[in-house]
């Protein structure tokens, strides 16, 4: 089972309890008057069935708030996910932090922030890395790229899921649009692989046909479901961080519900990518502060009173479009925030330019960044022996020194971390070797990885099963008149 | 006139509210439509849209202003006699392709678009293949854009231009397409002439489709 990092102390909370009460009964109010949309007949008779109101006509469902809060219920704190390798299981939920690695439309270039489609075996290579990076716990869905030269559109996020399979042993969430949920379950079967379905929203307060089918389908094979909604602030939801955590929470909701009725205890992941919108320009308003705020909220609200984990995708793409200085500060300061506010799960590692690019090299660095952020909530051990009392005293004033203790021998290591990617040397030894930065220390660290990592291979069959399945999926995208 | 100068001021404020009734009163005024749309409600929402562009004014402001103006022009379209019309740039219809109910760039594109002096045939989201096809037969239009913000909903595009091939249309019409994953590569993959990455750039583009005519 993967670790991932473990908080041991009371995350950060941004809310009075009141608040979080307020805000909860705001959004019952919500979902009971003015509802939700479905655009999927079966799904509005299941949730008729449920207790549901329904217009049927308006394809509109209002939540009585005893249903709403019996669905919460339902959902567990908890769950297992199980890779091909039980290395690579997962335990999501409680205490626990796992990063996800981050994604991108195509490859930047790590010097000039110029994009291109990357190939397919620079797609390979991307998975590749990331499987030997050890704060990356699961992938995305369509991760790394969005875009791979050769992959038609339609068939990206199920040929996308297969090439992770196939170069990775770590869990990997699916997609929704344009029924590639079909083809990425039967893919994972065949992998002998669970994924993490995905149910997203259209806000405000609807969801469209592929996330119903994509969310009954995600089920039914048995996988949990994350479920996002995505809105804008200013756009699709209330500017203010208060208005657009109650539309957000209930456009979740909704989904909660509805994923209970399918099948009662399924596990959920709540995600919140909800982004204020640039003002100057009608964009997302990546790594702000609005964005932090939203999901410190959003934490303490799932993680106190619904007990559901949490995702947070704030920190996946810097508005920067290149990995220097205001990438790495803005992603840092909203991973940071959402770790220290109780995030189960936070999307990380490699994404640039306003979700437009990825790069591993990046990803490599941000390795760093995120066990430094994983530590940090791991805080540190007082113990007789960590508090070194008498250590203290037998060392004594000047000209006393710690550093030929055994104490110092054995604690450091526990108590350091030494990112492998960063500079750390003397101003002389930096300008012999090449004055060197991070950008190409983590190249290095690249080569390293390419040269040595290994992962455990599907057998030849579980490769012909995949294949037969991507064939199919071309023949049903042929027919539909997409390919 | 004063009231002229009130309308002017009105739609740059955003004032929606108050639009119908100053109109109202330049007409009193015996203020001409012309006047009142070319001496005031085009300069205000242009002055509008300069300021937007330099970074005075920003995004709500804008969609204020064209609502403003909209508000107006929905009153005076009625009161339009015989022969008098109100010019129109071109024709435009719109919508999110199939699949996508994402709409924030769709209306940015039609608030610029119409403040440039489309008329805009909005035809919502996830919009099927065959309305789109029945919108071009019905309205004639210059431009057909399709919007999407996410990446795989646009892989429905092609399917898009496929009917309207299909339907023999193609040849009668310009096509854009954008939104945020949209990039000029996929646009040039599928033969589309315009790819626009923001809804004001979208309307120059168009703009200059219309100009070339």
């Amino acid at each position: 089972m993967r670790r991932g990092f473990t908080r041991k102390f009371e995350p950060v909370r941004v809310l009075t309890d009141s608040q979080v009460e307020t805000i909860h009964k705001r959004t019952l109010e919500v979902l009971s008057e003015a509802g939700c949309k479905f655009e999927s007949q079966r799904a509005l008779k299941l949730l008729k069935e449920s207790g549901c109101k329904v217009d049927f006509e308006g394809h509109i469902v209002y939540f009585p708030p005893d249903i709403v809060e019996s669905s919460i219920k339902n959902c567990p704190s908890s769950f297992l996910v199980r890779s091909r390798d039980p290395k690579d299981n997962l335990l999501i939920g409680g205490n626990t932090l796992y990063f996800m690695s981050s994604l991108g439309a195509r490859l930047s270039n790590i010097d000039t922030g110029d994009v291109s489609i990357p190939t397919m075996q620079e797609n390979n290579q991307a998975v590749f890395i990331s499987d030997a990076l050890d704060s990356i716990d699961l992938y995305s869905g369509y991760t790394p790229y969005f875009e791979i030269e050769g992959v038609e559109p339609v068939m990206l996020c199920s040929t996308s899921l297969a090439m992770r399979l196939r170069n990775s042993t770590k869990i990997t969430r699916g997609t929704q649009p344009t029924d590639t949920f079909i083809w990425e379950t039967q893919i994972a079967k065949a992998a002998g692989q669970e994924l993490i379905g995905n149910m997203e929203a259209a806000a405000p307060l609807s969801y469209p046909e592929d996330a119903i089918n994509a969310a009954f389908t995600y089920v039914e094979a048995g996988f949990p479901v994350y479920i996002a909604a995505g809105s804008v602030m200013g756009g699709t939801a209330p500017v203010t961080v208060a208005g657009s955590t109650i539309s957000n929470n209930a456009e979740l909701l909704a989904a909660v519900v509805f994923i209970q009725c399918i099948k009662k205890g399924t596990g959920i992941i709540a995600n919140d990518f909800v982004t204020p919108m640039n003002m100057e320009s009608g964009d997302l308003f990546f790594c702000s502060l609005g964005a932090s705020l939203h999901q410190m909220a959003f934490n303490q609200i799932w993680h106190d009173l619904y007990k559901i984990p949490t995702n947070n995708t704030g920190s996946a793409f810097p508005y920067s479009k290149k990995a220097d200085y205001q990438s790495a500060y803005e992603k840092t300061h909203i991973a940071m925030s959402s770790a220290l506010s109780g995030a189960n799960m936070i999307v990380f590692h490699g994404g640039v330019t306003a979700e437009l690019s990825y790069n591993p090299i990046l990803a490599i660095i941000d390795d760093d960044i995120a066990i430094t952020i994983g530590k940090t909530i791991e805080g540190f051990e007082v113990s007789e022996e960590t508090m070194a009392v008498d250590l203290i005293k037998s060392v004594g004033p000047v000209p006393g020194t710690f550093l030929n203790k055994n104490h110092t021998r054995t604690w450091w290591k526990k108590e350091y971390f030494m990112p492998k990617s960063a500079d750390r040397t003397s101003f002389p030894e930096w300008q012999r070797t090449g004055k060197k930065g991070v950008i190409e220390k983590a190249k290095e660290r690249m080569e390293e990885i390419l040269a040595t990592h290994k992962v455990k291979p599907l057998s030849g069959s579980q490769d012909a099963e995949i294949d037969c399945i991507l064939d199919e999926a071309r023949k049903y995208y042929k027919a539909k008149g997409l390919l | 006139m004063s009231s002229l100068s009130d309308i002017h001021d009105a739609v740059a404020a955003g004032n929606y509210k108050d639009i119908v009734e100053l109109v109202k009163k330049a007409i009193d005024e015996k203020a001409t439509i012309d006047e009142i749309i070319n001496k005031s409600l085009s300069p205000a929402m242009l002055e509008v849209g300069d300021k937007f562009g330099s970074g005075e004014l920003y995004m709500p402001d804008m969609l204020l202003a064209a609502k403003a103006m909209k508000t107006a022009m929905d009153y005076i379209k009625p009161l339009l006699k015989g022969s008098e019309h109100v010019a129109e740039k071109g024709v435009l219809v719109i919508g999110t392709v199939k699949g996508d109910l994402h709409d924030i760039g769709k209306n940015l594109v039609v608030t610029m678009a119409e403040g440039q002096g489309f008329k805009v045939v909005d035809l919502g989201i996830d919009v099927d293949y065959s309305r789109f096809v029945e919108a071009i037969k019905e309205h004639k239009p210059d431009i057909v854009a399709f919007s999407g913000l996410l990446t795989t909903t646009l892989a429905n595009v092609p399917a898009h231009i496929k009917a309207i091939e299909d339907a023999g249309l193609r040849k009668d019409v310009v096509i854009a397409v954008g939104g945020a994953p949209v990039t000029r590569h996929f646009a040039d993959m599928y033969g589309i002439e315009i790819y626009a990455p923001d809804a004001s750039s979208a309307a120059k583009e168009f703009v200059k489709v219309i100009s070339k005519k």
